[in-house]
Order: C-alpha cells, then structure tokens, then sequence
C-alpha cells in the first residue's frame, strides 16, 4: 500500500516514539532495527575524469571522493562541514540521485540510488540553491506549479500546497512576478519551496545560506529547523562552523574526500573555544630567540617563524587558552609589533580534533 | 493520480514553460527568419523564370524550418537547462526526463509551425506562389510530418545532453539531412549511393507526400504517409531507449552540471 | 611594441575561446562538413533550377559566401561574451588602442572565415573543373581575405549594435546573414534585385569584392580597380563605424551605470 502525500513525514514513522526522536537527537545511537536509517554510506568512491589542453587525449583523474562513510538517522539535522573542494557536493549530488558513484553502496531509506532511483526520488527534496536552478521567465508560482507536476502531486493539491510553501518562505506577495526579478535570498527561498513540494522525506540542502545576508540566512535557518522538529530528516551541506553548531543534531567533517570525524556539534564549541591564534611581527633579531622560548612554554602548539622583510619576522603561535597570556606577555616583551588574535577557522578545529583523536591529517 | 494521467500533466506543464521561455526570439527566427532564408530559393527560381517548381522551393522552408527548429530548441533548451542549473534538478524528479523533453518539443514544434502561413505569403509576394491542388492531403501530411518531427527532436534532445557545447552538433546534421531529403530539390540529383538512405528520414518521405499534394501529381501518397508515420513510431521507440542510457551515462560522467 | 603585445594577447585569447568552442578536432568533423554542406545544397538546387552558367555563377557565389557564413555569428557574439564576462570595462580601462584589441579578439573568426573560404574555393574549382593558372587562384585568395576583413569589420559594427539589446544579438547576427545573402549578388545578380535596394547592396561588404572573384574565376566583366577600392572603403568605413558605436555605447553606459548590464 502506498502512503499517500498526505501522511508522508508529518509523523514520526509509526512504532517510534517521540522520546526515541529525542534521544537521537542528543546522541543516543539510533532506533531499533525495525527502523531504517535514513542515508546509508559505504565506501563511497567518486573519480572524475577530463582531458587536458586543446590537442591532448589524455586525462586528468580526480578521486573526489574516497572509500567514505556515513549513517543518517531519521529525524536527524545532519551537517557536513568542509572546506570548498572537500567533496561536499560531490556527495550531496550522489544522494541526489543526479551523480552515480564509482564504488561503494548508497542506500536511502533502504533503497539503493543506483538500482532503485525511482524509489529514491519520491522521498527526497533537493535544495541546490544559488542564482542557478530557476527559469527566470516564469513567476514564483508556475515555477511551484511546474515542479509539483513533475513530482507527481495533483493539481488543486498543488495549488494548495504552492500557496502553503509561498506563505512559509514569505513569498507570497511577489509569487506572481518572475524570477528574475526577486533578490538572491528571494531565489533561495524559492528553491527551499520547490524542495519542499512533495513533502519530502529527506531534504538535501547544498550550501542553502551562501550568499545570503545574515537576516534572511538566520530566517532560512529557522525554517529548517522548523521543519525537523516536524520529523523531516535534512541532510545539509556547509562551510561556516557557526551554522553547523547553531543547527546540527550531528556533524560531519569532510576533507579531500573523506569524513574522518563523524560528532556532535558541542564538540566543535569545545575545541574553538580552546584555542586561539595570535600573529605579530618580531624585530628580527629576538625572533629566533622568542621563538624557542615560545615553543618550550607548555600549553603553546606550534610556532611558525617566517624568514624576516625590512627587519620584522612574522610569527604565527597556536595556543591553549590557558597559555595564552604567557604568549601575549612573552611577545610583547620582545617588542612584537602588529599583534593580533583570531578567531580559529574550520581547518584549525578540524586538525585539532584529528589530533585529539591520534590521527593524522 | 493514474500514471498516464501524470505523464500527460508532465508534458503539458513543460509545454506550458517551454511556451514562455524565450519566446521572443524564437517566435522571430520561427516566423520570420526561417521563411526569410527560404526566400532566397524563391528569389532563385523567380530570377530564371522557373515558377513551375515552387512545389520545391516554396515548400523546402517550411519542411526544413520545421525540422530544424526541433533540432534547434531541443539543443538549445538542452544547454540553456544545462547553463541555468535546472537539468539536474529535472533528472532529480521523479518524472522521466523524456516527458519534459517531449513537452518541450510539442511547444517548439507549434511555434513553428507559424513559419508556414509566413512562407506561404513571402512566396506569394515574390511572385511564385504555391498552388494546393490537395489540401486535404497536404494537412495530413503536415501532421503525420510534425509527429515525426518532434519524435526526432526528442532524440537529439537525448543526444545533445552528452555533447559539451550543443550549437556545434545541431547545425552538422541539419544541412546533410536536408540535402538527403529532398527538401529543395529531386533525390534523384544526389549520387546512387546515397540515394537509399533518404528512405530512412522521415522527411524526405514528407516531402514527396507534400509535393504531391500541393502539385496533385502523383497517386498513392498512401505509402509515403505510412512510411513517415511508421518513421516517427521509430523515432520515439530510438529516443526512449536513448534517454534511459543517456541519462545513466551522464550520471556516470558527472557531466550535468556546466563548467 | 606594446601594441603588438597587446594584439597578440588578444588573438591567443580569441584562439582559446574558438578552441573552447570548436576544439581542432572538431572544427574539421563539424566545423568545415557544416559549411560545405550547406553551400553543396545551394549548389545542387542552382543545377536544378538552372543550367551550368549559372551553377558557376552560384558556386563562386558560395565561395563568398563561406567567408561570412559563420563570421558574423561568430564576430557579434564574441563582442556579447566579451560583455557578458564583463571585460568591457577593464577593455575600456586599459592602455591599449581598442582598435588593436578589437581585431586581435577576432583573429580566430579572420583564420576561420578565410580557411572556410578557401575550402569552398578549392571544392569550387574542382567541381567547375576550371583551368586557373596560379595568378588567378592568388587573386581568388586575396580576394577571399579581402572579404572576410570586410565581412568581420561589419560584425564588429553589428556586435556594438547588439550591446545595447543583447537579448536580440543572435536574431541581429542571423538577420544579417540573411541580408548579404539577399544583397551581395550571392545567388542572385543585384541587377535582378528592385531597383530601390540596389543602392544599399552597393554600401554592403561582399558586393564589390564578390564581382572581382567572379571576374577572377570565370572571367566575367568587372571594372577590377574601382570594385577592389569600394570594398575596401566598405570595410573601413564600417570599422570606423564599429569603433564609434563602441566609445558612444561606453560613454552611455558609463553615464548610466549599466557598464556591467547584460
């Protein structure tokens, strides 16, 4: 028998209880057996090939993904945090159904996107995103009414439910110009609507607050959220830390096509919060000197002296929190100038945390 | 909703799309351009005096303008999707692409169609005008030549999705078939060897078919009009299976998106 | 020294987007069969509708005619990428003569349009099977130059044209093409055309250049020093033209701020 649009995701699946939801959401490890995870991951491989230059034959291989991993659990948020190039959407592509892998098994709700991608395709919403993906001739609402025709949904149930997205993504007053008239952050909320037509299982969003302003990227957030307390699972894609902790249920890091750490966003908050970074300039003299010095107080991680311009040695210290003073107190002394701390980026977290772990970028 | 309710939805809201996406210039290069370029054959004519073969050089635009407007808008729309981002999200749904793609066709192939009252009139007014001695026929002819043609351009349509650029392709094959098919002038004029393939082109039966109807020389257009339904029947059979390899093979390369 | 650099620059970039758009291998599987076919068509209706005068009649007519089949297409719209990457202005910007960066970003459609014409004209000469002696086939070729420096010089007018309506770039490159074809005593003598339109057949490019070619090939009369001087006035003054439209478009644009608009 199969359920109709009506009953899809407004629910938990039936047997689970809401405390089950809940207790995967703070980290308990999943349901019991009867229940399928939502994405299934293993050893995803991905090579692109190309060819070089105008007369060449030959071509160029890119593993962009490696023998990767990856359970979702249903009703989860689940971020991918990573650096661009890291095959973020590579990945997102292939549970799309949109690319096939060249080794390893996907399998969404049970239903492997290879063999069965019919299957795969009623169940999920893709997000994609950006200024690409629209016809910009058409209005807001025809765009709605187009999609929801290729994803099988009735007319006047269309209608409905076009009206319903217009509303919840605030585009109801110019759903009737089009596209190319509405903002950047207009268009991607267009796109979150066309995702969310056929009341999808699964929602796949790459990258859904680039280029946004902070306002209407907060908004989208919201709604996201919104929509997995209502038992949709979403999967999205990002590179800024903030988003993936204010968000997430879990987090995965990717890099160069591989997810090394699989964790809860507290843990991201735990690790920027120990350390910091600051960068000055020594007087090339004392710069060798306090370079040593540094490496040698406890609690300082690394120190990188770069060769001296016009008499000033930049230097670059990785620090604990609690050796931080030390640090500043020691540079000052020297005579640093230019000093000054920042905020730790995705890759410093990230090889922090691999270190934790014993492993190696 | 029944299955082929939902595919007869599909075709119809991608005819809806493809209708007001640009339509501007299509409705020129349709409407004006085409009749335009076969004007010249007209002009020919005229100059030495040959008013008796307008059924060649008044019809020749009409059928290539039909033709190659199938070829051109499923290339086009083809790397216009390909360049705005939506292919992929339309391989993503649920609905074959194959229906969209027909959709898409049905709309260009009713645009086009504009270009024949043009051409009648161009013709007219160029002082080499086009008798219809069989209307009856001529507009069998014409639908039974509009289904093939749109069943041709939902194959190239499948085959422009593998090449990089598309321009390139649709205009290779245009000019060879034409010549092949007779539009303008006898096959009878083309090498011996050549001859026998033009049996395989839907158009160079239609083109006999409308010669005749529009001439009234000649009987039993019976075959011809079979042979380029039959054709088309072909044609959809070919871009059926085409598109589920297509589809997979572009998975496989990763070469949806543009670069 | 600087300027040389600077056309140089400009032709190796135009040579990439060519490449980019028809890689060597295909310019010879598509590029070339395309064109050839299509003047075949042209030539195969002439021997239909009229006897062999007049099939050597259109086949050198399709030998003009290779040199702006694809030339204008191509010219006007490399002129609307150069928009639509937003280059303009940095063109604008720079010291450079636009003049010489104009003609080197063409370089590739110049290479095309000759070799294309060159081909029909060898395919020509066979099919006529036409004694040419050396000199003759030299005049031939120079002329065939001659006309793709006039036919690109008249793209360039058009690709300034079509900056200010870019959405209607292509239908302006295809109307044209149309246009020469109708005009230029391609297919048809322009004394058969009204009398109304012949002077503007006079001021297009191809016209005068396309009556020497005949004159070289099958030796028709022509009044050889006058056509060769109205052709090249031709393309200087569409050239001129071309640069004008550009500064005029700029300085608009600048005042409106839509430099970038596409």
């Amino acid at each position: 028998m199969r359920p109709t649009t009506d009953s899809r995701c407004q629910q938990p699946p039936s047997g689970a209880p809401r405390a089950t939801l809940a207790q995967a959401r703070h980290g308990a490890v999943g349901y019991g057996p009867h229940l399928v995870s939502a994405i299934s991951v293993r050893d995803l491989r991905r090579t692109y090939r190309s060819t070089k230059g105008f007369f060449s034959t030959s071509h160029v291989e890119r593993e962009a993904l490696r023998g990767l991993s990856l359970e979702v659990e249903r009703g989860e948020l689940f971020g991918l945090l990573g650096p661009n190039g890291a095959g973020k959407t590579t990945l997102v592509k292939i549970l799309a159904t949109v690319l096939l892998p060249t080794a390893g098994s996907v399998e969404i709700f049970g239903s492997d996107v290879v063999r069965s991608t019919t299957e795969v395709r009623r169940r999920i919403g893709l997000v994609f995103g950006g200024e690409r993906g629209l016809y910009g001739s058409i209005s807001g609402r025809d765009t709605l009414r187009f999609w929801s025709a290729l994803y099988r949904l009735p007319s006047d149930a269309a209608r409905r439910r076009s009206d319903e997205l217009l509303e919840l993504v605030g585009l109801r007053d110019r759903a009737d110009e089009r596209v190319w008239t509405y903002s950047r952050g207009m268009k991607q909320r267009l796109h979150l609507a066309r995702g969310l037509i056929a009341r999808p299982e699964l929602l796949l969003l790459d990258e859904p607050t680039i280029g946004l302003d902070p306002v209407a990227a907060r908004e989208l957030r919201q709604i996201v959220g919104r929509l997995r307390d209502q038992g949709m699972t979403v999967f999205l894609t990002t590179h800024y830390m903030a988003e993936a902790e204010s968000l997430c249920d879990r987090v995965a890091f990717i890099n160069e096509g591989l997810i090394p750490l699989v964790d809860r966003p507290r843990v991201l908050t735990r690790v920027a919060s120990e350390i910091r970074y600051l960068e000055a300039e020594l007087p090339a003299a004392s710069a060798d000197a306090l370079a040593s010095r540094l490496r040698a107080t406890p609690g300082v991680r690394e120190v990188r002296l770069s060769p001296a311009l016009e008499g000033f040695a930049p230097i670059a210290v990785d620090a604990d929190t609690a050796a931080y003073d030390v640090a500043l107190g020691a540079l000052a002394d020297a005579g640093a100038q230019r000093v000054n701390t920042r905020e730790p980026t995705l890759e410093d977290v990230y090889v922090r945390l691999l270190g934790e772990r014993g492993m190696r970028v | 909703m029944p299955t082929l309710t939902w595919w007869w939805r599909v075709v119809a809201e991608a005819a809806r799309v493809q209708l007001r996406l640009g339509l501007h210039t299509r409705l020129i290069s349709g409407a004006i351009l085409s009749p335009l370029g076969g004007g010249i054959y007209i002009l020919m004519a005229r100059y030495l005096g040959r008013t008796d073969l307008a059924a060649f050089v008044v019809l020749a635009p009409i059928l290539t303008g039909l033709w190659g407007s199938a070829m051109t808008s499923s290339g086009e729309s083809i790397s216009t999707e390909r360049d705005e981002g939506t292919l992929e999200l339309l391989i993503a749904a649920p609905a074959p692409a194959a229906l969209v793609t027909l959709g898409r066709a049905i709309a260009t192939t009713i645009e086009s169609l504009i270009a024949i009252p043009v051409t009648l009139v161009v013709a007219a007014l160029l002082g080499v005008p086009l008798p219809i001695a069989e209307p009856l026929l001529f507009a069998v002819g014409l639908a039974a030549l509009v289904f093939a043609t749109m069943a041709v351009g939902l194959i190239f349509a499948g085959i422009f999705v593998l090449a990089r650029t598309t321009t390139v392709f649709q205009n290779v094959l245009n000019w060879p078939l034409w010549i092949l098919s007779g539009t303008a002038f006898p096959i009878a004029l083309l090498p011996g060897l050549v001859q026998p393939f033009s049996a395989l082109v839907a158009l160079a039966w239609a083109a006999a078919v409308l010669r005749g109807a529009a001439t009234g020389i000649g009987s039993s257009w019976w075959l011809g009009l079979g042979a380029v339904v039959a054709l088309g029947i072909l044609y959809v059979a070919i871009a059926a299976r085409l598109f589920v390899a297509v589809e997979r093979r572009v998975r496989v390369d990763g070469s949806l998106a543009s670069f | 020294m600087l300027q040389l650099g600077i056309l140089r620059a400009a032709a190796h970039l135009s040579l990439g987007e060519f490449f980019d758009l028809y890689p060597p291998k295909l310019y010879f599987v598509a590029w070339i069969p395309r064109a050839v076919f299509q003047l075949a068509f042209f030539a195969l209706l002439a021997q239909f509708l009229g006897g062999p005068q007049y099939l050597a009649y259109v086949l050198v007519g399709t030998t003009a005619h290779a040199t702006y089949i694809g030339a204008l297409v191509f010219v006007v719209s490399s002129v609307g990428r150069e928009q639509g990457i937003g280059t303009i202005p940095l063109l604008v910007a720079s010291p450079s003569h636009p003049a010489l960066v104009l003609i080197g970003r063409n370089a590739a459609q110049l290479g095309n349009a000759v070799l294309t014409g060159a081909i029909t004209l060898a395919l020509a000469t066979v099919v006529l099977q036409l004694d040419l002696s050396a000199g003759q086939l030299l005049a031939a070729l120079g002329v065939i130059l001659l006309l793709t420096v006039t036919v690109c010089s008249f793209g360039l007018l058009l690709g300034g044209i079509a900056l200010r309506i870019p959405r209607y770039r292509n239908t302006i490159s295809n109307f044209s093409t149309l246009a020469l074809t109708f005009l230029c005593g391609v297919y048809v003598p322009t004394q058969f055309l009204p009398a109304w339109i012949r002077p503007l057949s006079e001021v297009m490019p191809v016209t005068h250049g396309l009556r020497v070619l005949r004159h070289a090939m099958l030796g028709t009369q022509a009044d050889v020093p006058a056509e060769l001087a109205a052709e090249v006035a031709v393309g200087i003054v569409f050239f001129g033209l071309a640069l004008v439209s550009f500064r005029y478009f700029l300085r608009q644009a600048r005042a409106t701020g839509t430099l970038d608009f596409h």
